[in-house]
C-alpha cells in the first residue's frame, strides 16, 4: 500500500462520512420533510373545499329542511308514502263507507262499486300507473256532492274522471226526483312511480 | 492513542480523522505534528556514541546550541519481564522496552524540556538521535540491484529487510536498515545501509510520550557518520578549508569514531563515490598502518589513486592524534591531512572544544542557505528509526484532518438548517393540524352531502307527489258548477248532467287536459230569457272563476294556459209527458236546453298532469 493510496483511504473516509453522508441524510431529511410537507398541504387544501363543500351543504340542508318542514310537507309526504302502499280499494271503500255513514239517513244509496271498464283517457295519455274504480248511487244531489267532498279529502290520489247524473227515469212522482249518480275515479298508483 | 490500520473500515478511520482533528488534539492547529524532527522549534539532539550519552539543546530561531539536559542510561527490559535488565541492550531474540525506572526517568525530562516551550500552537520538540557506533553497510539481495524504484525497496528494507538483503538470519530488531542510493560502490548498484536497532524502545517511548501530551515530539535516529558526510561533501563555500583543495585523483576521508571508522572516497568534483565501514577504530599508534592498509584497499578498489586524504577523528583528543609519518614517506604524493572536533570549520563560532553532534553542522549550513545542497543531504537525513509506511499512513494528512475539521461545521451547519428547516416546515404543518379547515373530515361532509341528498329526494318526491295530487279534478267543484249557473231558483229543471276529463295534448312532460261539462234540462220562458246569455264564454268564464274564488279552488280559474269554449242551445220543447211531473209543471216548462263547456288545459299551464317521464 502506497502513501497516496492510503492517504487516499482516510480522505475518502472524511469525505464520504463528513460531507457525502450527512448531505445525503439531510438531503433525505429533506425530501421527507418537503413529502410530509406538501402531503399536509395537499390533505389540507381538500379539507379546505371540504370545508367549504360542508358549509354549502350545511346551508343547503337547512334550505331544503325549512322548505320540508314548512307547511306540514314533511307530514304529508310520509302520509302519502305511507297511504300509497297500502291496498287501494280498502281505503277507499272504507273512506266511502265513513262519508256516507255521515249522510242523513237515506239521502244516498250506493248501488254498485267495481273496477270500471275500457281504458281511461287522460290515464293511458300521462303513461303513470293509475287504476280506476266506478261506482253508482242513488240520492239528492247534495248528499252526493258532499259524499264526493269527504272521498276527494280522504284520497287525494283520487281525480274524478267522469260523473254522470241523471233523473230517475221512473214514473212514479216521488222516485222522479231521485237522482242516479254514475263516478268514475282514477287512483294513481304512485306507490312504484312515485318513489 | 491507538491508530486504526489504514484497511480499517472507512468509518472507523473517519471517527479517527475526527477525533484527531479536535481542537484538544491539536494536530490541525499546529503544523509541529506533520514536520521533521530538525525543524521543530525545540531540539534535542542525543550523540549516542558506544556507552557514551551527549544532550544538546538546539534553539533554531535563536541558532543558539546549549548543553542538554543529563540523560541517565536508561535501562531496557523485555517485554513482560518487569524485573529489567541490567543496562541497555541489543534487543536480539526478543521485544525490548523501557524499564519503568528509566522511562519516568526518561519523561521527567521531555516534561522539563516541553515546559520550557510551552504547549501553544507553535509547541514542538524535534528530538534526534545521533548514532555513531553501529554504521552498517551491505549489498542488496541479487534480485534487488537492479530495482529502479528506490522508495519500494526502502519500504522493503524498513519492513523486512531479510527479504531484501536475501538473508533470513537477520533478525529485525537487530538492525535498522535503509536504502542508501546517492552511493554507487563499483557497478554494484544501491547499497542497504543499517545502525543498531537497541535504541528503538528508547524512541519509541518518547514518540508515545508525545502521543500522551498531545504535543508534537518528533523522535529520528540517524547516523552521525552519514549526516557528517552529508555535511563533507556539500559544494558549499564554506567547507572550502576542510577540502578546498580537491585533488585532481580525488580524496579518502576517514572518520573515525570510538567503535568503528568510516572511510568515503571522494572523486575529483569532491562528491562522495564509496564507502566503507571498518569494523572497529583506529587506534591511537596503529593508524599509520591501518590507513595504509585501508588506502590500498580503496585504490584497488577504485581503481585509482587518491591525492588527498582526510583524517577527521571524532574520537581522540589532541593528544592522541595519529602518526601518519609513515604513510607520508609510502605515498609522497598523498597529502595527508587530520582534523579533529576542535579543528572543524568556525561553523559553530565560539563552540569549539564541545562534541557536537553532527546535525549541528547541517543545521548551521541549512541556517545560511536553507540546504546544504549535497547529494548526500538526504541519507544524512535518513531516519533510522522511521515508522514504516503502513504504520506512518495510519496518521491522516493535515489536509485530511483539516477537512474533518470542515466536515464537522459542515456537519453542524447541516443540521442547523435542517433543524431550522424541519422547525420551519413543522409550525406550518401545526399551523395545519390547528386550522378549522383541518377538523372537518371529509366523512362529515359525505354524511352532510348523504343527509342532503336525502333531504333533495325528500324534497323531489314531495314535489312529485304534490305536483300529481294537485287538485285537477273533483266531484263535489264539478257538481258544484251548474248551481253557480243556474243558481238554485224556480225555472229550471236540470234533466241530465255529465262531467268529463279527458286527455288533450301531451307534450312531454306534461299532459294537457279537457274538463267537460254537459247540461240538458227544462227552462220556464222566464228564465229562458233569463239564460238567454249563457252561451257567453265570459259569462261562463266569470262563473268558473268566481266558484274557483269561493271553494279555493284555484286550479280551475281560467288562466293564459286555458282555453274556454261553450256551446248553448235553447229550442221549444215541451217535456214528454209523464206522470213523475205534474200536468202544471210540463205545461211551465216548455224550453229545452243543451250547455257544453269545454275548459282546455294546456300543457304549458302548472296544473296540467305530469306524465310519466317526468317521474
Amino acid at each position: 500500500m502506497n502513501v497516496s493510496s492510503s492517504m487516499s483511504r482516510h480522505r475518502k473516509a472524511v469525505l464520504i462520512f463528513g460531507f457525502v453522508g450527512p448531505l445525503v441524510i439531510a438531503l433525505l431529511v429533506s425530501a421527507l420533510l418537503l413529502g410530509v410537507r406538501s402531503k399536509v398541504f395537499a390533505k389540507y387544501e381538500l379539507r379546505s373545499e371540504a370545508k367549504e363543500d360542508l358549509r354549502v351543504a350545511t346551508v343547503e340542508v337547512e334550505t331544503v329542511r325549512k322548505f320540508l318542514e314548512s307547511d306540514g310537507r314533511l307530514d304529508n309526504l310520509r302520509n302519502w308514502e305511507e297511504d300509497s302502499g297500502k291496498d287501494f280499494f280498502q281505503i277507499f271503500s272504507q273512506s266511502l263507507d265513513e262519508s256516507m255513514s255521515q249522510l242523513p239517513e237515506g239521502s244516498l244509496r250506493r248501488t254498485a262499486m267495481g273496477q270500471a271498464d275500457g281504458a281511461s283517457s287522460i290515464g293511458s295519455a300521462s303513461g303513470l300507473s293509475h287504476s280506476r274504480i266506478t261506482l253508482s248511487f242513488e240520492g239528492n244531489y247534495q248528499a252526493m256532492q258532499s259524499v264526493m267532498a269527504r272521498l276527494e279529502a280522504k284520497i287525494p290520489t283520487l281525480i274524478l274522471e267522469d260523473l254522470k247524473i241523471v233523473r230517475n227515469s221512473s214514473n212514479n212522482r216521488s222516485e222522479r226526483n231521485i237522482l242516479l249518480f254514475n263516478v268514475t275515479y282514477i287512483n294513481w298508483e304512485i306507490a312504484e312511480s312515485g318513489r | 492513542m491507538e491508530l486504526f490500520p489504514i484497511d480499517s473500515p472507512l468509518i472507523k478511520l473517519h471517527r479517527q480523522a475526527g477525533r484527531l482533528s479536535r481542537r484538544s488534539e491539536g494536530m490541525v492547529a499546529n503544523r509541529n505534528w506533520y514536520k521533521a524532527a530538525d525543524r521543530q522549534p525545540l531540539q534535542w539532539h542525543l550523540l549516542v556514541n558506544g556507552a557514551e550519552l551527549s544532550s544538546y539543546i538546539y534553539r533554531p530561531s535563536m541558532d543558539e546550541w546549549a548543553p542538554g539536559p543529563a540523560v541517565p542510561r536508561p535501562r531496557l527490559e523485555k517485554a513482560g519481564d518487569s524485573a529489567g535488565g541490567e543496562q541497555a541492550h541489543e534487543g536480539v531474540g526478543g521485544k525490548t522496552r523501557l524499564s519503568p525506572e528509566s522511562r519516568e526517568e526518561l519523561q521527567k525530562v521531555i516534561h522539563e524540556l516541553v515546559d520550557s516551550i510551552g504547549k501553544g500552537e507553535q509547541a514542538g520538540l524535534g528530538i534526534i538521535l545521533h548514532a555513531c557506533d553501529s554504521l552498517a553497510i551491505r549489498k542488496l539481495a541479487p534480485q534487488f540491484e537492479e530495482e529502479p524504484d528506490h522508495d519500494s525497496l526502502d519500504q522493503l528494507l524498513i519492513e523486512a529487510p531479510e527479504v531484501a538483503l536475501g538473508d533470513k538470519t537477520l533478525v529485525e530488531e537487530a538492525t535498522s536498515w535503509r536504502l542508501l542510493s546517492e552511493v554507487d560502490s563499483g557497478n554494484s548498484g544501491p547499497q542497504a545501509i543499517s545502525i543498531s536497532s537497541r535504541y528503538a524502545p528508547i524512541v519509541e517511548e518518547m514518540r508515545e510520550f508525545g502521543r500522551s501530551l498531545r504535543l508534537p515530539i518528533v523522535v529520528e535516529a540517524r547516523s552521525a557518520a552519514l549526516e557528517l558526510l552529508a555535511w563533507l561533501t556539500s559544494p558549499s563555500e564554506n567547507d572550502a578549508s576542510l577540502i578546498a583543495s580537491h585533488n585532481k585523483n580525488g580524496s579518502v576521508l576517514v572518520i573515525r569514531y570510538p567503535q568503528q571508522t568510516i572511510s568515503a572516497t571522494l572523486n575529483q568534483e569532491g562528491t562522495l563515490d564509496s564507502l566503507r565501514v571498518l569494523p572497529k577504530a583506529i587506534g591511537a599508534g596503529e593508524e599509520a598502518p591501518e590507513v595504509e592498509r585501508l588506502l590500498r584497499n580503496l585504490t584497488t578498489l577504485g581503481d585509482h589513486s587518491f591525492g588527498d586524504v582526510i583524517f577527521l577523528d571524532r574520537a581522540l583528543s589532541r593528544e592522541e592524534a595519529p602518526d601518519f609519518s609513515s604513510l607520508k614517506d609510502t605515498y609522497p604524493e598523498v597529502s595527508v591531512r587530520i582534523f579533529d572536533e576542535w579543528q572543524l570549520p568556525g561553523v559553530l563560532d565560539g563552540s569549539t572544544g564541545t562534541l557536537f553532534p553532527e546535525s549541528a553542522f547541517i543545521a548551521a549550513k541549512k541556517t545560511e542557505k536553507g540546504s546544504s545542497g549535497s547529494p548526500f543531504e538526504s541519507a544524512g537525513a535518513l531516519d533510522f528509526y522511521c515508522l514504516p509506511e503502513s504504520v506512518a499512513a495510519r496518521i491522516p494528512d493535515l489536509g485530511t484532518l483539516k477537512l474533518a475539521r470542515t466536515g464537522l461545521y459542515f456537519r453542524i451547519c447541516s443540521v442547523f438548517l435542517v433543524s431550522a428547516w424541519a422547525f420551519m416546515i413543522g409550525s406550518e404543518v401545526l399551523q395545519k393540524l390547528r386550522s378549522e379547515e383541518w377538523q372537518v373530515l371529509p366523512s362529515s361532509v359525505d354524511e352532510q352531502k348523504m343527509e342532503l341528498a336525502g333531504l333533495i329526494s325528500q324534497r323531489n318526491r314531495w314535489r312529485s307527489w304534490d305536483d300529481l295530487l294537485k287538485k285537477r279534478s273533483e266531484g263535489a267543484v264539478a257538481m258544484a258548477l251548474p248551481l253557480v249557473l243556474f243558481g238554485e231558483g224556480d225555472g229550471i229543471l236540470l234533466d241530465r248532467l255529465n262531467y268529463r276529463l279527458n286527455s288533450d295534448l301531451v307534450e312531454e312532460p306534461r299532459v294537457g287536459f279537457v274538463r267537460n261539462w254537459d247540461f240538458s234540462g227544462y227552462l220556464d220562458p222566464e228564465r229562458a230569457r233569463d239564460l238567454s246569455n249563457l252561451g257567453s264564454e265570459r259569462k261562463i268564464e266569470s262563473a268558473i272563476n268566481n266558484l274557483a274564488d269561493d271553494l279555493q279552488s284555484f286550479y280551475l280559474a281560467s288562466t293564459e294556459q286555458t282555453e274556454l269554449d261553450v256551446t248553448f242551445q235553447q229550442r221549444q220543447s215541451a217535456m214528454p209527458a209523464t206522470t213523475a211531473f205534474p200536468i202544471e209543471m210540463i205545461r211551465r216548462y216548455r224550453a229545452a236546453f243543451d250547455l257544453t263547456i269545454r275548459q282546455k288545459v294546456s300543457p304549458k299551464s302548472e296544473n296540467s298532469l305530469p306524465g310519466a317521464s317526468s317521474r
